[in-house]
C-alpha cells in the first residue's frame, strides 16, 4: 500500500524554501517563509480548532482573462465575516511587482502574506539572474509553497497574472497546491455569476476598452447576485510595459448607470408599489 | 447557519408625532444568492395597521395569510377594523400556540390607534418567534442585522418627529443598517402612516 | 388552557438535524424577589429582557397581574412567563365569577405548578408568587418543573443569588412597609448592578389586605446617560426616492340621509358615507367620480348599476368604486334588469380590480342568483 508522504510535516517547508532561494538571504527570522509547527499529537484536530478562530474572507469575486492586447484582472472589494460586512474597501489585487499581479480569494491573511513572500522571492531571483522571473516560474514558487503546507489549513485561491518575454500569462494557484494556466479564470463565491457574463462577452480580438468594460461588467453582475461580493470594482490591465490600474468604480453607482430605469431590471418582476 | 439567515431581511418601525412608519429592504435571496429585489416583507392588515415579518420566507408568507384571514373573520364578527394593540395580542397568541414548534418569524407591528382624546397615537411592538411581546415607544427592528439597525435607530431617533422627518430618519437607519449586512438591502420600501394618508416610497439603495 | 400545536415540530427537528440553528428566544435573565412583612407582601423585579447578548427591552414589566389580590413575578423565557401567568389569571377570574369569592394564593400556586409539571420544565417559567387572601399573606416560589416553596422571603432568576445575599443579611420578621420595600428594592438593585442578565429599573408591588400599590419604575436607575447636544436631522430629500404613492384615507363623513358608503376596492377601505345624490356630489368634489355605493346596513341586493355617464367615467379611471344599493334606493338599477335581492354583496368585499372585472364580477354574482337572466 502506498504510504502518504509526510515529509512536508518534518520542518520540511524551511528546507524546501531554502533550496529555492539562496541560503543566507533566507535566514528564518527575516523571511518567515516557514512556520514552526505546533507540538501536538493530532495535527488535523488542532488545525480544525485553529481555523474556527480565524474567520476567512470567504465572499469574493475575482476574475482574469488573456486577450489580444494583454491581460485583464478585475476584482470586487468586500470583506465579510459570516453575514456581517466588515469592509467595503479591501484591496484584492496584490501588486507583486510592476509586471506581476496576484488576486485574493479565501483567507485574506494567507493571500497577503504568501504573495508578499512571493514578491520577495521574485526580487531575489532578479538580483541573482539579472532578469525578470517568468510568470510561469513565479506561479510555481507559490504553488510549491502551498503544496508544502497542504492540508494544514491555509486558504487561498489566487490568479497570478503578468507579462514576460513569452507574452501575457495567467495562472491559477490555490491552497490545495493546484496550478493551472488558462485564458479565462474567475475565483471566489461570485465566480459562477462572473463566468456567465465573461464567457458570453469574451472575444480574443476585443478592443482594450471593451475588455475593460467586460471585466467591470462581470464583477458588477457578480456583486449584484452574490450577497458576499460588493463594494467597488477594480480593473487592471497588464501589457508588455507592466500593469496599470484602469478602473475603480463604486458598485452603488454602477448599478444605476447600467439600469437607470429601475422597473426594467430583471429582478423587478412587478413594481413594488 | 441560523434559520433566520436563510432568506435575509431588515425591518424597522418608528414612531413619530401622531404618525408611525414601517420600512423594510426588498431583497429576496436563498442564502448568499440574490433572486429578486422586489420582495415585500411588510403586509398591510388595514389602513392604519401594518405587519412586518422577518425570518424564514415560507413561514412569513404562511403567517401573513393566516393573519389576513383572522382579520377578515374579526371584521365579519365585529364590523370594524382591529385595533393595533388587539392585533398585537392576536399575533402573540398565534405564535405562542406553536411554542414547541415555532414559525421561524419575528414580527414587527406598526399602527395608529385612536386614543381617548381623539388623537391618533402610534402603536409599535415586536416579538420573538414564540410571541413574547416587546412594546416600544420609539422604534422596533427585526431581521438579519438587528445590531446595525438598532444601533442606527438608537442614535438618530428622537421624540415627536413629523411624518417627513420620520421618513428621512427611518430611511437613513434602514439604508445604513443594511449596508453592513450581506443578506439584506438591494433597495428599500417605507410606509409612513398618518390619520389621513399612507405614503409609500421606494428607496434607492446599494444593489450589492 | 392552551392547546399547543405541534404541527411544525417535525419540520423544525428535521432542519435542526441538517445543522440549521433555531432562533433566539427572548429571555428575562432576571432578578425577581419578594418578602412577607407585617401587613402583606412586597414583590420586586428588574426590567431587563434579553435576546442572546442583546438587551431586547430596557424597561419591560415582569410583575404580572394574577388577581386583584395576587401578583406574580416571572423569570425565564418571556413568552412562557407572560402566557402562563395570563392563563392562570383568566382561570381564576372565571372561578371568581363562578364562586363570587376572592381568589386564594394557594389556588393560583396549584394551577401554576400543575401546568408547569405537565410540561416537564419545557415551559420555562420561574415564578415568585405573592398575595394576600383570607388566610393572610402568602409568598411562593414556583420552579419551571412544577416544584414549589412557601417562604417568608424568596428570590428567583439569574440574579437570585445577589438578591438572596441581601435578604439573608437584611431580612427581619414583621418589618414595616417602608423597610420591607427598601429591602426588596435593595435586593433588586444588587441584581441589577451585579448580574449581567438583570438591569435597568426597579419595579415594586405592595399587596395588603386593603389593596395593591403597583409602583412601576419605583427606582428609575438607568435612563439614557447621554443626550446629543444637536440631534441628527436629515433634511427632506436626503434619501433618494425612486417612487412614491399616497393613499388618502379620508375618514367616513356622514353627509345626510340613509347611510351608504363608498368603498375603495383597491384599498378595501370605507371613504365616504351619505345619501345618494349628496354622496355623489361630495365624491365628485373630491375627484372620486364613477362609483357604485354600498349600503352600510344589511345589504339587500346588488343592483349594481348607475347612470351611463358614471359608468363611462369609471371606465376611464385607474381606481374604481362600487355602488351597491339599499333596497329602498331604486335610482340606479338599469344595468341589471329585474335586479332584486342578490345576497352576495359581501363576496365583493375586499375585491380589487378595474371596473371591467368588477362589472363582470357583479354580473357573475347576479347570474348565480338569477340564472335565467344571462
Amino acid at each position: 500500500m502506498d504510504r502518504m508522504d509526510l515529509s512536508c510535516l518534518e520542518s520540511a517547508p524551511r528546507s524546501r524554501a531554502a533550496e529555492l532561494c539562496p541560503a543566507d538571504l533566507m535566514s528564518q527570522s527575516v523571511s518567515g517563509s516557514s512556520f514552526p509547527l505546533p507540538q501536538v499529537q493530532d495535527m488535523d484536530a488542532f488545525q480544525r480548532d485553529a481555523m474556527a478562530y480565524i474567520k476567512p474572507n470567504h465572499g469574493t469575486t475575482t476574475l482574469g482573462f488573456i486577450f489580444e492586447h494583454g491581460v485583464i484582472v478585475a476584482v470586487d472589494s468586500r470583506a465579510s465575516s459570516g453575514t456581517y460586512i466588515s469592509s467595503q474597501t479591501v484591496k484584492k489585487v496584490i501588486e507583486i511587482n510592476p509586471f506581476l499581479l496576484g488576486t485574493m480569494a479565501g483567507g485574506a491573511a494567507d493571500c497577503q502574506f504568501w504573495q508578499r513572500n512571493l514578491g520577495m522571492r521574485c526580487r531575489l531571483y532578479e538580483l541573482n539572474n539579472n532578469r525578470r522571473i517568468s510568470v510561469r516560474a513565479a506561479s510555481k514558487l507559490l504553488a510549491n509553497t502551498m503544496f508544502s503546507y497542504k492540508g494544514m489549513g491555509l486558504s487561498m485561491g489566487t490568479m497570478i497574472a503578468g507579462y514576460d518575454p513569452t507574452g501575457p500569462a495567467l495562472w491559477y494557484v490555490d491552497s490545495d497546491g493546484q496550478r493551472t494556466s488558462g485564458k479565462v479564470f474567475s475565483v471566489g463565491s461570485g465566480s459562477l455569476y462572473a463566468y456567465g457574463v465573461l464567457d458570453n462577452g469574451y472575444k480574443w480580438d476585443m478592443a482594450v476598452e471593451d475588455a475593460i468594460e467586460l471585466g467591470q461588467r462581470s464583477i458588477y453582475h457578480a456583486t449584484f447576485r452574490d450577497a458576499v461580493s460588493g463594494g467597488t470594482v477594480s480593473v487592471y490591465h497588464v501589457t508588455k510595459d507592466g500593469w496599470t490600474k484602469v478602473r475603480g468604480v463604486d458598485v452603488g453607482q454602477l448599478h444605476y448607470k447600467y439600469y437607470p430605469e429601475c422597473d426594467l431590471h430583471p429582478c423587478h418582476g412587478k413594481p413594488p408599489i | 447557519m441560523s434559520i433566520f439567515e436563510y432568506n435575509g431581511a431588515a425591518i424597522i418601525a418608528m414612531a413619530g408625532k401622531n404618525c408611525v412608519a414601517i420600512g423594510s429592504d426588498l431583497r429576496f435571496g436563498v442564502q448568499f444568492q440574490t433572486l429578486a429585489t422586489d420582495y415585500q416583507k411588510i403586509y398591510k392588515i388595514h389602513d392604519h395597521l401594518y405587519l412586518g415579518l422577518a425570518g424564514l420566507g415560507t413561514d412569513a408568507q404562511t403567517l401573513s395569510q393566516r393573519f389576513v384571514f383572522k382579520h377578515n373573520l374579526y371584521k365579519l364578527r365585529e364590523e370594524r377594523n382591529i385595533k393595533p394593540s388587539t392585533f398585537g395580542e392576536m399575533v402573540s397568541s398565534t405564535l405562542y400556540e406553536k411554542r414547541f414548534g415555532p414559525y421561524f418569524c419575528s414580527p414587527v407591528i406598526a399602527g395608529l390607534e385612536e386614543a381617548k382624546d381623539g388623537t391618533w397615537q402610534p402603536y409599535l411592538c415586536g416579538m420573538d418567534t414564540i410571541g413574547a411581546i416587546e412594546k416600544a415607544h420609539d422604534f422596533m427592528v427585526a431581521g438579519t442585522a438587528p445590531d446595525s439597525l438598532s444601533g442606527m435607530c438608537e442614535s438618530t431617533w428622537k421624540p415627536d418627529m413629523e411624518p417627513d422627518e420620520l421618513f428621512e430618519t427611518l430611511s437613513q437607519c434602514l439604508l445604513s443598517g443594511v449596508d453592513r449586512d450581506a443578506l439584506s438591502g438591494w433597495g428599500g420600501i417605507v410606509n409612513v402612516i398618518t390619520k389621513d394618508q399612507v405614503i409609500t416610497r421606494t428607496l434607492k439603495g446599494r444593489m450589492d | 388552557m392552551v392547546g399547543f400545536d405541534f404541527d411544525l415540530c417535525k419540520r423544525n427537528a428535521f432542519l435542526e438535524e441538517r445543522g440549521v440553528k433555531g432562533p433566539l428566544l427572548t429571555k428575562t435573565g432576571t432578578t425577581i424577589a419578594g418578602v412577607i412583612y407585617k401587613d402583606g407582601v412586597v414583590l420586586g423585579a428588574d426590567t431587563r429582557s434579553t435576546a442572546g447578548n442583546t438587551v431586547a427591552d430596557k424597561n419591560c414589566e415582569k410583575i404580572h397581574f394574577i388577581a386583584p389580590n395576587i401578583y406574580c413575578c416571572g423569570a425565564g423565557t418571556a413568552a412562557d412567563t407572560e402566557n402562563v401567568t395570563g392563563m392562570i389569571s383568566s382561570q381564576l377570574e372565571l372561578h371568581r365569577y363562578g364562586t363570587g369569592r376572592q381568589s386564594r394564593v394557594i389556588t393560583a400556586m396549584t394551577l401554576l405548578k400543575s401546568h408547569l409539571f405537565r410540561y416537564q420544565g419545557h415551559v420555562s417559567a420561574a415564578l415568585v408568587l405573592g398575595g394576600v387572601d383570607l388566610k393572610g399573606p402568602h409568598l411562593f416560589t414556583v420552579y419551571p418543573h412544577g416544584s414549589t416553596d412557601s417562604l417568608p422571603y424568596a428570590t428567583m432568576g439569574s440574579g437570585s443569588l445577589n438578591a438572596m445575599a441581601v435578604f439573608e443579611s437584611g431580612y427581619e420578621e414583621d418589618m414595616s412597609k417602608d423597610s420591607a420595600v427598601a429591602l426588596v428594592a435593595r435586593a433588586i438593585r444588587s441584581g441589577i448592578f451585579n448580574d449581567l442578565g438583570s438591569g435597568s429599573n426597579v419595579d415594586i408591588c405592595v399587596i395588603t389586605k386593603d389593596g395593591v400599590e403597583y409602583k412601576r419604575n419605583y427606582e428609575y436607575l438607568q435612563g439614557k446617560t447621554y443626550q446629543r447636544k444637536k440631534p441628527v436631522v436629515y433634511p427632506r430629500g436626503t434619501a433618494a426616492v425612486v417612487k412614491e404613492r399616497t393613499i388618502r384615507l379620508v375618514d367616513v363623513d356622514v353627509l345626510e340621509g340613509d347611510a351608504t358608503e363608498a368603498i375603495d376596492f383597491r384599498a378595501g377601505s370605507r371613504i365616504l358615507e351619505g345619501e345618494g345624490s349628496k354622496l355623489y356630489e361630495a365624491m365628485a368634489a373630491r375627484g372620486l367620480a364613477g362609483c357604485y355605493i354600498v349600503p352600510i346596513q344589511k345589504v339587500r341586493g346588488v343592483k349594481a348599476a348607475h347612470s351611463t355617464e358614471f359608468y363611462e367615467a369609471a371606465k376611464r379611471m385607474e381606481r374604481c368604486w362600487i355602488r351597491l344599493l339599499d333596497s329602498r334606493d331604486s335610482g340606479f338599477n338599469s344595468y341589471i334588469p329585474g335586479g332584486k335581492d342578490v345576497p352576495y354583496s359581501s363576496y365583493l368585499e375586499g375585491f380589487t380590480g378595474n371596473v371591467h372585472t368588477l362589472w363582470n364580477c357583479v354580473r357573475y354574482l347576479y347570474s348565480c342568483r338569477h340564472p335565467q337572466v344571462e
